[in-house]
């Protein structure tokens, strides 16, 4: 009896852990679907939503009040969430970006500074050389 | 440094200056060697004066009480070595012989008088208890 | 029955290694299959346990036949093999509970889950090679040692589960926060999703410790709750670097702010729960020698440090990431505010800490160990507690970001007043000890504070044109975690005030003959008997005694001291209680001699009622703030508020 209840014990477990190595999607992904795009919008609306709280409960002096509010409502994005997708992913991504920003070039034909992406100068036309 | 930073950090060293000041006032006004049977008997004559708390077990058999007078007496044990023991107040429940004891007081190379007693029960994992003089 | 158990156990094991391991699907399935081994192995273990298979070791170890059926079950929590089993069983619900609710953060969980079955690796590895709670006796005795009467009690029944559900569940938010370093991201999206499991955490540790002193105050009876003793201190650290976690996360979620400090919290909480656990298994503080017996302390120590090690490793890899990039616009704002609620409660975990193992540091230094005592941890901690008084009460009125000064002041004019009053009255009804009157002032400016700030919250929702008691649950409903705050506030300030009226107590001992009485404050206990009986297994010495308030009659309180007969003989000292609001009158019976005499201590504690008042108020607060947010509401108030300012 013991034995019986011992073996099924093992014959369970195994099954549940082994059996998402012999499927397809064995693995957990690992990039997500990104965050909502709201993220900062919403820290914003909530920063001044507690400054009117604040105001309206009698802590702040209705100066104080105004000086704040355009601080936050101006405040960059810094404090939104990162994009949700791991470091190994974008790290190299932005890499890429910067390297291909410190590259300058000018038109063969007339000499213009050219737009990075651009594979014809928008001056004159002149089919633009090299990368894609 | 911004000025609100560095009134910041002014406020946290006062804080901080204050605990300490405060933890030294409390840890000179409670200080007490911590010793074994064994390691009070050897310094015996430095410790004269000073503030022990000394841990060790109950001797058995040693126990002596006068339920009325409320004053108990009993030798210490670190498995070797013994000394007398002597306490005036409540006793804790878990007292008893061969329970683990502490008691905070003085040696005066006799007989340690107690002021507290605290004892504990000889299996591991088990409350302690304690007992203090009024 | 018990081959399974050890089976599973040991399978356990296995499969929280290679849940560490493997932090793919595969792996996050052996969170749920070793929460199912655990779940077999603590039946197992209950199951020998309730039909008294004393060929278990542990089982004859610590129960026996005629032992009721609440105190058999707490067997399982009385020696080492069965609470660490304990410990690996919530570790392992807990574990697979946050795999399975917290699943849908795809890039954290792999992390957190490896970090929580590594946990669990170490605890079924002492388990499997250390502390079986499965070991066998090759012979089977007829009875069991029994359970020390000590530990029959409510207090023993309550407390323990209490304790390790919360230092267990800290391993939630320590892993995700493990997850979040690992993958960099370091938002506060991890301390939202954990926001509840911290939360609960926390509020089983304040049980634990509530628990604890209940249990200290009613059953071993020396007249007091807390004696700053190592164990103690042990359940009180994490609760203290949890506080302040639970507060500094706020700050990181509204401004970005104190990322650092939240890790740092949030590793020292669940270092110090294991070190917690660590301190009530080994024995180390009190004595060397149980240190050395047996080989769980060592491995504990070495598990402590490799986590603390691992995890600031990585928070130190990850420490420019982490760097916030605004700051503190002011040194009065609510910002500010909780940055010194956090410094002042690492203040008093530190204090508490190294109060606890200077023995083992002075030794370390001087080669004498050197212990300090109760006046150590009051000297530091009754100031901390007064400052966070004041803390508690200021820190609601101020704003975020800067505040007004001056509208600071016309805001806490009210509550200073009403402390003021307050002040008066105390010392009218006697009360001059210094400390105890000026935390018992504050207990009432604080409450005068935060009474203030939910009615002006009222009245601003009251502008939109809801009654007031609508206004003011809908103020609840919108914010739960504020105003549950408020109410949590509301149970520590109850808590502290009972813990004040320990300053200014009373104690008398006197011996008495039949008949003789002895006067305490305004009661008078007259001693009119006692005598010796049998029930059951106790012999109990109970004396009456006839106890009269300025001269009426009240009642009658039976003290007694028993001793358990048994296997060993143990004393038990019945404390008899009369509660009131005003005081606690607690009467010892120190001894009764052979002439009939009596020794007793009579003791009065006032205030005490309010500490268990403060205990359920706290709980009350709790579920509060576990409430779910009015969602859909709290979008239009934010608008609507955003609009009108």
């Amino acid at each position: 009896m013991d034995v019986v209840a011992m073996v099924l014990l093992v014959g369970v477990v195994g099954a549940i852990i082994l059996t998402p190595l012999f499927r397809r999607s064995g693995f957990v992904s690992l990039a997500g679907p990104p965050a909502p795009g709201g993220q900062a919008g919403r820290k914003t609306a909530d920063a001044l939503a507690d400054l009117a709280f604040d105001h309206a409960t009698g802590k702040l002096t209705d100066d104080d009040y105004a000086a704040l509010r355009s601080k936050v409502a101006a405040a960059p994005a810094a404090s939104a969430a990162p994009l949700s997708l791991p470091a190994e992913v974008v790290d190299p991504l932005e890499a890429e970006i910067r390297a291909a920003r410190r590259l300058r070039r000018s038109c063969a034909g007339c000499g213009t500074a050219l737009p990075q992406a651009a594979r014809f100068c928008p001056a004159c036309g002149t089919p633009v050389e090299g990368r894609r | 440094m911004s000025r609100t930073n560095r009134k910041i950090l002014a406020a946290v060293v006062v804080f901080v200056l204050a605990g300490a000041y405060l933890a030294y006032n409390g840890a000179r006004s409670s200080m007490a060697y911590y010793l074994t049977v064994g390691e009070l008997l050897d310094r015996a004559a430095g410790m004269r004066n000073a503030d022990v708390r000394l841990s060790g077990l109950v001797s058995a058999g040693s126990i002596a009480r006068d339920a009325i007078a409320g004053t108990l007496a009993f030798d210490v044990t670190d498995g070797t070595r013994r000394l007398p023991v002597r306490y005036q107040g409540v006793v804790p429940d878990a007292f008893k012989d061969g329970a683990e004891v502490v008691v905070e007081g003085r040696f005066d190379g006799q007989t340690f008088t107690a002021a507290r007693l605290f004892a504990k029960c000889p299996s591991k994992f088990e409350p302690e208890d304690e007992g203090e003089d009024a | 029955m018990s081959e399974i158990g050890a089976l599973a156990v040991v399978m356990a094991f296995v499969v929280s290694t290679y849940g560490t391991v493997m932090p793919l699907h595969s792996g996050l399935r052996a969170v749920y299959a070793n929460a199912l081994l655990l779940g077999v192995a603590s039946t197992a273990f209950l199951y020998a346990l309730l039909t008294r298979d004393f060929g278990n070791a542990y089982v004859a170890g610590y129960s026996s036949r005629d032992l009721g059926f609440w105190y058999t079950l707490s067997v399982f929590w009385a020696g080492q093999a069965g609470s660490l089993l304990f410990w690996a069983a919530v570790l392992a619900a807990f574990s697979a509970l946050a795999v399975w609710r917290l699943g849908r953060l795809r890039e954290l969980i792999p992390y957190a889950a490896a970090t929580l079955m590594g946990t669990s690796a170490f605890f079924t590895m002492l388990l499997t090679f250390v502390s079986s709670p499965f070991a066998r006796l090759p012979v089977a005795p007829a009875d069991g040692a029994g359970l020390n009467p000590l530990l029959q009690n409510a207090g023993m029944f309550f407390h323990p589960p209490t304790q390790y559900l919360g230092f267990v569940g800290t391993a939630v938010p320590f892993a995700f926060a493990v997850a979040a370093l690992v993958t960099r991201h370091l938002d506060d999206e991890w301390i939202r999703a954990t926001r509840r499991w911290t939360l609960a955490a926390w509020f089983f540790l304040s049980w634990g410790l509530i628990f604890g002193m209940m249990w200290a105050y009613v059953e071993l009876g020396w007249g007091g709750f807390w004696a700053w003793d190592p164990v103690e201190n042990a359940a009180l650290l994490p609760w203290l670097t949890a506080t302040a976690f639970l507060h500094s996360v706020m700050i990181q979620e509204k401004r970005d702010l104190l990322k650092v400090w939240n890790v740092v919290l949030i590793i020292l909480t669940y270092v110090l729960a294991l070190f917690g656990t660590f301190l009530t298994r080994s024995g180390v503080l009190s004595s060397v020698h149980a240190f050395a017996t047996s080989s769980i302390g060592p491995l504990f120590f070495l598990f402590i440090l490799l986590v603390l090690g691992m995890s600031f490793g990585l928070l130190l890899t990850r420490l420019g990431a982490l760097r916030s990039q605004g700051e503190l616009d002011s040194l009065v704002s609510r910002e500010s505010g909780f940055l010194f609620n956090n410094l002042i409660f690492i203040g008093a975990a530190f204090a508490v800490f190294i109060g606890t193992v200077f023995p083992i540091l002075s030794e370390a230094v001087s080669g004498m160990k050197i212990s300090v005592g109760p006046p150590f941890f009051n000297q530091i901690n009754v100031p901390i507690g007064l400052t966070l008084l004041v803390l508690m009460g200021v820190c609601p009125l101020l704003a975020w970001r800067k505040a007004s000064p001056g509208h600071l002041l016309r805001s806490l004019a009210v509550p200073g007043v009403t402390a003021v009053a307050g002040a008066v009255a105390l010392l009218a009804a006697g009360i001059r000890q210094g400390t105890a009157l000026a935390a018992l002032t504050l207990c009432v400016f604080v409450t005068a504070a935060i009474i203030q700030d939910v009615h002006r919250g009222a009245m601003v929702r009251r502008g939109h044109g809801e009654t007031y008691a609508v206004a003011l649950g809908r103020l609840v409903a919108r914010n739960p975690r504020r105003y549950g705050g408020y109410v949590v506030h509301l149970g520590i300030i109850l808590l502290f005030a009972g813990m004040a009226g320990s300053a200014f107590g009373t104690e008398r001992d006197a011996v008495l003959a039949r008949g003789q009485t002895v006067t305490v404050n305004q009661y008078t206990l007259r001693y009119e008997g006692g005598g010796t009986y049998t029930r059951g297994e106790r012999i109990i010495t109970e004396a009456t005694l006839t106890v009269f308030e300025n001269g009426r009659l009240l009642t009658i309180m039976r003290p007694q001291r028993n001793v358990h007969t048994g296997r060993d003989e143990q004393a038990m000292t019945e404390v008899a209680i009369r509660t009131t609001p005003r005081e606690d009158l607690y009467v010892i019976l120190a001894g009764m001699g052979d002439d009939g005499r009596v020794n007793l201590r009579v003791i009065i504690n006032p205030l005490m009622m309010w500490m268990w008042i403060g205990a359920g108020v706290l709980t009350l607060g709790t579920l509060i703030a576990f409430w779910p947010q009015a969602a859909a509401a709290a979008q239009t108030r934010s608008r609507r508020l955003a609009e009108a300012a």
